[in-house]
């Protein structure tokens, strides 16, 4: 489906080529006696991109779009329908739970939400020991305590707070404390499902912060998911642009902000509020259409402001244009 | 000058809980002109909503409204009866919420939500009421209007859902509106689309609107005056444009400068408000900000800061507050 690879690469930490996520509807006795067709959401529509050691990379766009469930298959969490995942040099897409494990300990997950990410029954302090005791990264009980006590004055908690529970602490130091638990393992590669977007403006910069001192420090590399642009913009250094379960535009940073090309990405842009400029012309209509009847063409033809017929003929392929990858049938 | 529509004068909405007194909105003063859209902005637990719920009386205890006035058209809310404050919302103030689903009635179609709206409000006949239903769904870009009286709301997307609240909202026609959050659910382009489609009808039906959010980026965008606040406090307000420009407290400003750019020169590292929103029930003896501020003196632990104006049409509530345009020109924007 996507022209250009990118050639495996050691210095990629993460490849992921043609990727697919499906998901059946509920099919009950029901639905079967009156004959009702099998309904599939298609998540994740052949997906590909790289990202570099010590690199951000995001995926943004909105609800729906399965930036979410990209994400959630690469950690294996989800099994993914086809399509590759090259970890570090590693292809992981076909391996069983058992052999995950070991890979697990190097790529670690900050979820969305610091209230339900935490276990409430568990101490602050065992809560981030686990996975290293699990994992075996440890020697013994003695240096996960140790170890925990570092990584909590890291992500800048004292150490009596190591005896409190999650409810005693704020959505800002729970999510402090899913970092820190991320980081328990040591891992090089950490997904970050929308890990600010339930903070405060505040707070959201605090965490954004620590987040990237963490990367200079322990050499992570982050698969960034987000639907904040501005924050996106911060803090990636590559990103793609997701609609509908494809990848409709990717490329670096600056170029993309600042020369978007395809024009979801330019109504994403133009949609988001800013502090420094009015906001011009006339908003994208409509809503993202289902994706259980996927269009055959360009899934963003139905709110298209510059759709050609050939859009609802031709799926597009991403092609490299302008120093920058889009699927779209003005630059084909 | 406009005409005054609203004047909230030392408004206070206590809670009494077990654990002591939390002043969720404590001396809060603005006035609304006719045709006006205010903002109201803040991070949770500074009382926003609070305010918005007061000036229609929805406070259920323990909380109270323990002093103020709400000025409406000349005649103060909180003296009247809850039989008089039914008859007011929804016809002269109309409330819209975050989450268009919990606002609609799962249970009844649209049509017949608008119907009991108008019913309510208006002296339309039965066939009146349809045609206005219809009219209203069309204002707000519902498409097919006609059939669409006859869905349920989980028939609608999260976009048309908040469309149909607004529709509601607009129905009798009302004076004033109080937007609680009203895009915060949405996605980007959508939010878009329920912003200006808010802006055009604000203006077309003549009505003002309270917007409360927690977005900066939006109120710069929507509104021609802002209120900042912070721990039940207006601690700055001002017009839009110059308060963002160059504001005057250092929260205001602390919060402009955590929120990263979408142009220009991007920050190594965004400037970050330190600490956190100190506890409702043990707030500090000064100026609530003092812990995080970093402009703060001896002065500000002791006294709590008055409002007080400033240049133009600006007040602020700040012992030390930043001279304007200097501090804020210093940060890229």
């Amino acid at each position: 489906m996507i022209g250009n690879h990118p050639r495996e690469n050691a210095e990629n930490i993460l490849e992921v080529r043609d990727l697919v996520q499906t998901f059946s509807q509920p099919y009950g006795i029901l639905d079967r006696l009156t004959g009702k067709p099998r309904k599939t959401v298609h998540a994740v529509n052949g997906v590909s991109f790289s990202i570099r050691r010590k690199e951000v990379f995001s995926l943004v766009g909105e609800s729906g779009c399965g930036k979410s469930t990209t994400a959630r298959t690469i950690v294996r969490l989800l099994e993914p329908r086809s399509g590759s995942i090259v970890f570090d040099g590693e292809d992981i897409s076909a391996y069983s739970p058992t052999r995950m494990m070991h890979v697990r300990k190097k790529m670690q997950m900050i979820f969305q939400d610091p209230y339900a990410s935490l276990n409430p029954r568990q101490r602050i302090k065992d809560i981030i020991m686990e996975p290293m005791l699990f994992h075996k990264t440890v020697a013994g009980k003695e240096e996960a305590h140790a170890e925990m006590y570092r990584l909590l004055d890291i992500v800048g908690f004292r150490p009596e707070q190591a005896e409190r529970y999650p409810h005693q602490f704020s959505g800002g130091q729970r999510q402090r404390i899913g970092i820190a638990r991320a980081l328990s393992t040591n891992p090089s590669f950490i997904v970050a499902d929308e890990p600010v977007s339930a903070l405060d403006v505040s707070i959201q910069a605090q965490v954004l912060n620590l987040m990237m001192d963490l990367k200079d420090e322990f050499s992570l590399s982050y698969l960034f998911i987000a639907h904040d642009l501005s924050v996106v913009r911060h803090v990636t250094e590559r990103l793609g642009i997701m609609y509908l379960g494809f990848l409709v535009e990717q490329g670096d940073r600056d170029v993309i902000f600042d020369t978007p090309l395809h024009p979801y990405t330019r109504a994403l842009l133009a949609a988001a509020p800013t502090l420094d400029r009015e906001r011009t012309g006339d908003p994208l209509q409509g809503d993202v259409p289902s994706p259980i009847d996927l269009p055959p063409g360009c899934p963003f033809v139905s709110r298209c402001p510059r759709r050609m017929d050939v859009c609802s003929r031709e799926r597009p392929v991403l092609r490299k244009i302008e120093g920058r990858f889009a699927a779209c049938h003005l630059y084909q | 000058m406009a005409e005054l529509l609203l004047e909230v004068r030392n408004l206070r909405t206590y809670f009494e809980l077990f654990r002591g007194t939390v002043k969720a909105v404590d001396g809060v003063s603005f006035t609304l002109e006719a045709g006006e859209i205010l903002g109201i902005v803040g991070e949770s637990g500074g009382g926003k909503s609070v305010t918005g719920f007061s000036l229609l009386g929805l406070i259920d205890p323990p909380g109270r409204i323990a002093d103020g006035e709400v000025i409406f058209r000349g005649e103060d809310l909180l003296k009247k009866s809850a039989e008089e404050m039914r008859r007011i919302r929804g016809k002269e103030i109309s409330m819209i919420f975050q989450d268009p689903m919990t606002s609609l009635n799962p249970l009844q179609t649209i049509g017949r939500q608008l119907d009991e709206m108008l019913a309510l409000h208006t002296s339309l006949s039965a066939s009146q009421r349809r045609n206005r239903a219809v009219e209203l769904l069309t204002e707000v870009g519902i498409p097919n209007p006609a059939d669409r009286l006859e869905n349920y709301p989980h028939q609608f997307s999260g976009g048309m859902r908040q469309r149909v609240v607004i529709a509601i909202a607009l129905a009798a026609n009302p004076g004033l509106i109080i937007a609680d959050e009203p895009t915060t659910a949405l996605d980007v382009t959508v939010q878009a689309q329920i912003l200006t489609l808010m802006e055009n009808l604000v203006k077309k039906f003549g009505s003002s609107l309270i917007l409360i959010t927690h977005d900066l980026a939006v109120v710069s965008e929507m509104t021609h005056r802002v209120a900042v606040m912070y721990c039940g406090r207006i601690v700055e307000e001002g017009p839009t444009k110059e308060l963002i420009r160059a504001p005057y407290h250092p929260y205001t400003m602390g919060l402009l400068e955590s929120i990263p750019r979408m142009a220009g020169t991007r920050l190594p590292r965004l400037p970050q408000i330190p600490g956190m929103v100190p506890s409702l029930f043990d707030l500090p003896r000064g100026c609530s900000f003092e812990p995080r501020c970093p402009r703060a003196t001896a002065r500000c632990r002791e006294e709590i800061p008055e409002m007080r104006r400033m240049t133009g049409n600006r007040r602020t509530a700040c012992h030390n507050p930043q001279t304007a345009g200097k501090e804020a020109a210093d940060y890229d924007r």
